[in-house]
């Protein structure tokens, strides 16, 4: 009975450790996305009302 | 009249609930329903699950050699990406196969483990899978040793066949239940073994569907992030 015990313990040990592996490595990829998507927000210009500083080109 | 459109959510639900209550069956069959073998006793239960796991890990060998021919042949990512996902639950599977074996080998046949000519192959099976699965996390984008990489998927289950031959015309140990003339089991018995290759088989689909998505969904962020630099 114990190797039975055993057996079906593994199996499903296995499995489940699986299981929580892709649970993880989605968790990683959501925020992976959050990351991209809040990449945009943090990249646009600055507002017209403060003119950025412009480059010494043509003074 | 509304038609309603089933989603890849509702189906992979349906799915999950198919697989859930056939492992339950499976469970059933196994522990109450199959009769109590004579000669090995309780211990013979552990073939309920070691044969479906085998079952399916051939399966999921073929479903990772078959996505590398198609991957070869068309060049599209997905099919990689397949061909790794079907490997590596393949791999979880013939990990299994070899631990619950060995569990019913150490009170059967006085061991854990021999060189027998069908357990020799069936390692072999499950090597070339673990480096098919180190070269493929290795390759990353670079599309030439994902070439390689596919090959590797599509040698290695040439393996496949030498493992069951092997049980059949080598002086092999385990038993063999399946021949051409009958299944060597009582009916409660190859009852309960159904039961287990059906909910096993299930949950292969399960599984390969959500890795395969994962697969996907990291592929589609990573070049979304070299896009963007």
């Amino acid at each position: 009975m114990t190797y039975l015990f055993w057996a079906f313990a593994v199996v499903w040990i296995g499995l489940f450790a699986y299981l929580y592996r892709l649970v993880q490595r989605s968790l990683r990829l959501e925020r992976d996305i959050d990351a991209l998507t809040a990449r945009p927000r943090d990249a646009t210009p600055p507002p017209a009302s403060s003119p950025a500083p412009r480059s010494g080109v043509g003074r | 009249m509304t038609t309603r459109r089933r989603t890849p959510q509702s189906s992979d639900g349906l799915l999950s609930w198919a697989c859930f209550a056939m492992m339950l069956l499976a469970l059933a069959g196994a522990f109450v329903y199959a009769q109590r073998e004579v000669v090995m006793g309780d211990v013979q239960r552990i073939f309920y699950v070691h044969l479906p796991l085998a079952w399916v890990g051939f399966v999921a060998f073929g479903h990772a050699c078959w996505a590398g021919v198609r991957y070869l042949q068309t060049g599209r990512r997905e099919w990689d990406i397949a061909s790794a996902s079907a490997a590596e639950i393949g791999v979880l599977f013939a990990t299994l196969v070899i631990i619950t074996g060995s569990l019913w080998a150490r009170p059967v046949w006085g061991t854990w483990w021999t060189w027998d000519p069908q357990l020799v192959t069936y390692l072999i099976l499950w090597l070339i899978y673990v480096g098919y699965l180190m070269l493929r996390a290795a390759a990353g984008d670079d599309p030439r040793q994902a070439r390689f990489a596919a090959v590797f998927a599509i040698v290695g289950f040439v393996d496949v066949p030498l493992v069951w031959l092997s049980a059949r015309y080598l002086r092999a140990l385990s038993p063999v239940i399946f021949t051409t003339h009958s299944i060597g089991l009582a009916p409660s018995m190859a009852w309960a073994l159904l039961a287990g290759l059906v909910a096993w088989s299930l949950l292969y689909v399960v599984l390969v569907r959500a890795r395969l998505r994962l697969g996907l969904l990291e592929a589609r962020v990573q070049a979304l992030g070299d896009e963007g630099g």
